[in-house]
């Protein structure tokens, strides 16, 4: 199993391969940990109605991670 | 004259050689165009979950009546476990999101799918005390049948198909799972066995997008024959791939899933490369057998749902949305452990028992690892969070000024199997465990197998600390196999 947090100002939902797998943030403002299995996948923010999260998607190779040093995607809210 | 009738024959023969040759298996239906929210897949005919009660996962074993029996037992079972939540009192079966089966398993799941509400009056006089075997042996001596079998599009298998269609399934399509109320019935995962790349091939919509095909119009009685089509008995059945024509996008995962650079899980390769394949210029139909042979279990479904995102009903992706407090994973594994004395002298086995060896062997290994991978993982869980909780409660020791670290698996794992391994009276396991792989049992061995699966889930150590987790105050029923019943089918 590995572990990713999406790092944005903003918050927005995940989205994995193109699924939905909820918001980067819970309500008090901390990043909440996903889950996926090792390998390379696609990963985007969809943000709050009229912002824009940047890059539109990442290609990242998420390998060798566990629940306590999750690897960052990092995201640009504007 | 001889001359003359000698000629009416030969048109006669000619006739229905041509008529026969006519007979076509029924082709699935062509998709023009992929739509994620229509179709049998999981977010269709299933709510999100609330996260809140337990997220039951069900797989059902092949083994013929055998295994659609004892699976059957575990569902009359599970509908007498009543757990309290939230002051409010529930029944597991209602819990139940997901049945995952093969071959045998698959009779039983389907039947439950389809009819939920009266499966339990119906289905053991529908199937389970029905001598299937002596109906299929029928339909071979019927000579109108014998002319449909020379065509090289119509095989044993479709006259199957039709059988259980006709007797059992009542010609509904999956068309009718679709159109069920949303939640009223679990989602249904029939595995069968794409022999052309050897690989696990699901009856789901997810599937059949892959193959430009609307799984809506399938019979489920396909589906079942597919998923039991035990080779050498059976010919492989046949579905057309519609790749010429494109109908979408195939899911993102596959093209990075193929990436051997990237991808240190080779299972995730060889998936993404399978699913792959049905879009190649040079594949026109897949050839399905017996489930058995990829996942004699029916558990690399639920494997894959829980450990990737990759799964089109990911149940990892549920916990990512926070939907997936408890986990319940039951597999009802009706394998069997033959005693053999082949040992004791020098003479090798003959043909018979070398071929068995030869086709259960590898499946009983495949259905040892997928219960070890589900467990495993299932540990291995429980220790990645075991060990953020342990270092929370060090920081908080330690260093009380530093933020707690977020843990995010809050998923209670329970995985039990029931298998005949685990009664513990000597006679009736060995009784249980020779018995045969057929489509006829005698009424009393069904019975009996029946009262086994009760038995073995109330008695299984990991499913009881699942529900007292869940309901502290839950007690397993007290369940007694009647010792007339087994002096019956086992002999005194």
């Amino acid at each position: 199993m590995e572990f990713f947090i999406c790092p944005c100002s903003g918050t927005g939902n995940v989205i994995l391969d193109g699924n939905d797998q909820g918001p980067n943030k819970d309500s008090s403002g901390g990043l909440l940990t996903k889950q996926c299995n090792a390998g390379l996948h696609t990963v985007s923010l969809q943000c709050a109605a009229g912002k824009i999260c940047i890059p539109a998607q990442t290609t990242v190779a998420i390998n060798n991670t566990d629940p306590i040093s999750p690897m960052e995607v990092p995201f640009r809210c504007a | 004259m001889r001359i003359a009738n000698h000629g009416l024959m030969l048109l006669c023969s000619a006739v229905l050689l041509i008529c026969g040759g006519c007979a076509h298996y029924p082709d699935n239906p062509r998709l023009a165009s992929i739509a994620t929210n229509e179709g049998y897949r999981y977010s269709v005919v299933r709510p999100i979950p609330g996260g809140d009660t337990p997220f039951v996962v069900l797989a059902f074993s092949g083994g013929g009546t055998r295994a659609a029996a004892f699976s059957f037992g575990l569902m009359e079972e599970l509908k007498t476990v009543e757990y309290i939540a939230k002051g409010m009192k529930r029944k597991l079966i209602d819990d139940v999101e997901i049945i995952s089966s093969v071959s045998g398993g698959s009779f039983t799941s389907t039947y439950y799918a389809l009819y939920p509400e009266s499966f339990f009056r119906d289905f053991p006089e529908k199937f389970l005390y029905r001598n299937i075997q002596m109906g299929l042996v029928w339909r071979l001596f019927n000579p109108y049948n014998w002319w449909r079998l020379a065509s090289p599009d119509f095989s044993r298998i479709d006259m199957a198909d039709e059988y259980y269609n006709n007797t059992v399934f009542d010609n509904k399509t999956f068309a009718d799972l679709v159109n069920m109320p949303k939640g009223k019935s679990p989602f249904l995962v029939l595995n069968a066995t794409d022999i052309g790349i050897t690989h696990r091939f699901e009856f789901t919509q997810d599937q059949f997008d892959l193959l430009c095909s609307d799984l809506s119009g399938v019979s489920l009685s396909r589906a079942v024959a597919a998923s039991s089509d035990f080779p050498v008995a059976f010919a492989p059945l046949t579905l057309d791939i519609f790749n010429k024509q494109p109908c979408g996008q195939l899911p993102m995962w596959i093209e990075l899933g193929m990436d051997r650079e990237h991808n240190p899980d080779k299972r995730r390769v060889a998936d993404a490369t399978a699913a792959h394949s049905y879009r190649e210029a040079d594949r026109s139909f897949v050839h399905l057998l017996d489930g058995g042979l990829s996942d004699n279990l029916g558990l690399r479904g639920p494997f894959q749902a829980v450990s990737t995102t990759d799964s089109p009903w990911s149940i990892l992706r549920l916990a990512n949305l926070d939907k997936l407090g408890r986990l319940m994973m039951i597999a009802v594994n009706a394998k069997t452990t033959k005693q053999r004395d082949w040992d004791k002298k020098s003479s090798p086995p003959g043909i018979g028992a070398v071929l068995d060896v030869a086709l259960n062997g590898p499946m009983d290994d495949v259905s040892f690892d997928s219960t070890e991978m589900v467990d495993g993982h299932f540990t291995q869980m429980k220790q990645l969070s075991n060990t953020v909780a342990s270092c929370n409660k060090r920081l908080g020791q330690y260093c009380p000024a530093a933020p707690q670290i977020y843990n995010p698996i809050t998923t209670d794992f329970t995985f039990s199997e029931l298998t005949f391994d685990n009664i513990p009276d000597p006679r009736l396991r060995r009784c249980l465990q020779e018995l045969p792989t057929s489509f006829a049992l005698p009424r009393n061995t069904v019975d009996l197998l029946r009262a086994a699966a009760g038995y073995l889930l109330m008695n299984s150590s990991d499913f009881v600390a699942g529900m007292k987790r869940l309901d502290p105050a839950w007690q397993p029923r007290q369940v007694v196999i009647d010792p007339k019943l087994i002096d019956e089918v086992c002999g005194r």
